[in-house]
């Protein structure tokens, strides 16, 4: 291949790319901005979690990603999750919430702006507005990024500190509700902790976040 | 394909990011290459640094692109009882937002032509590189 092909081969996709995006700005802004890709992450985790021997069911008529992170409430769509050991829905999933920091009750320290993160998708045992870390049964943060750099792990290791200890592995709270998948993490609540991506480069920086209980998970579509 | 003109390229693939506002992609911070022995970062050559622009555009095209909603939501139905699966997916406006109606990702738009074009390039330039 020559300089002139491929200049005009990339200039050609580079104006198809615009042709077919420049009629609908907002969509382009929310794709742009991952909520796709959480949705697609969800599909995985709605896979995962069913294959791991728990029955979900949906509640809702859409599945409904927000602009912002916020509260819980049971009137947006979510799913309910049955274990393998429960006879009824014990846990739920939601997307785009915030939980109330380990830090926050650990220290007991009034409420400010540091004392609630967010996850993008949460596996919750109980549904108050704000779920505590203790509640948080599995958290996932999705980086739809091509380029994984540091400061997100560094983002997603204050995100592990601010849900679980570190701890002598053991096994999940999924796991320690029948899943049939065990899981061990290193973390106290144990927790399970996603960070989504999509670049394959991006294990490069996974060995030490793992000894907290961070696990890199490449899905990529 | 002389240096020169790798150059060349990544300079228009570059200009072309930052035309759809994507400046990220062009950072050559993302492609670095590590020492593993000093931990030492320099940029990668040239023709190596064009093929990883052009595959981390193809990435990022695969998370806008209409076919991933599709598979995203044929999942969900796989793993739901039948009748149960959500019937779409919406973002929703943050309250007092500018945007005021809920955005629709079944509307993204067909990508996967151009994705495997990009594909189909940075193949091509890294193969003339492998050409003895």
């Amino acid at each position: 291949m020559d300089e002139a092909t491929a200049k005009a081969e990339i200039l050609s996709v580079f104006a198809t790319y615009k042709a077919r995006t420049a009629a609908d700005a907002p969509t382009v802004g929310a794709l742009t901005k991952g909520k796709l890709y959480e949705l697609y992450v969800l599909a995985q985790l709605v896979q995962d979690l069913t294959k791991r021997g728990f029955h979900l069911t949906f509640k809702g008529t859409s599945l409904q990603f927000k602009g912002a992170p916020g509260k819980i409430k049971l009137t947006d769509p979510h799913f309910e999750v049955r274990s393998p050991n429960s006879a009824a829905p014990d846990l739920w999933i939601f997307v785009d919430i915030e939980f109330e920091t380990l830090g926050h009750f650990h220290a007991g320290v009034p409420m400010d702006d540091s004392c609630r993160h967010e996850l993008d998708i949460v596996v919750v045992d109980s549904t108050p507005d704000y779920p505590a870390f203790a509640n948080i049964q599995l958290g996932v943060e999705c980086k739809a990024v091509a380029s994984v750099q540091k400061h997100l792990v560094k983002e997603a290791l204050g995100v592990r500190r601010e849900l679980s200890m570190i701890h002598a592995e053991q096994d999940s709270l999924l796991t320690q509700l029948g899943s049939k998948v065990r899981v061990k993490v290193k973390a106290n609540p144990p927790s399970e902790f996603w960070f989504a991506h999509i670049d394959p480069t991006a294990s490069r920086y996974e060995n030490s976040p793992s000894a907290f209980g961070i696990d890199f998970k490449f899905i990529c579509p | 394909m002389e240096e020169q003109e790798l150059e060349g390229l990544i300079i228009l693939l570059s200009e072309q990011f930052r035309s759809i506002g994507r400046e990220e992609l062009a950072d050559e911070n993302n492609y670095l290459l590590r020492d593993p022995e000093t931990g030492e970062a320099r940029v990668r050559e040239p023709r190596r640094r064009l093929v990883e622009m052009l595959k981390a555009f193809e990435r990022s095209l695969a998370v806008q692109d209409h076919a991933t909603y599709v598979e995203a939501i044929q999942i969900i139905n796989d793993a739901l009882p039948t009748g149960q699966a959500p019937q779409g997916a919406l973002v929703v406006p943050t309250q007092g937002s500018r945007d005021v109606a809920p955005i629709d990702l079944s509307h993204a738009p067909e990508l996967g032509d151009l994705r495997d074009r990009l594909l189909v390039l940075a193949a091509r330039i890294a193969d003339v590189g492998s050409t003895p």
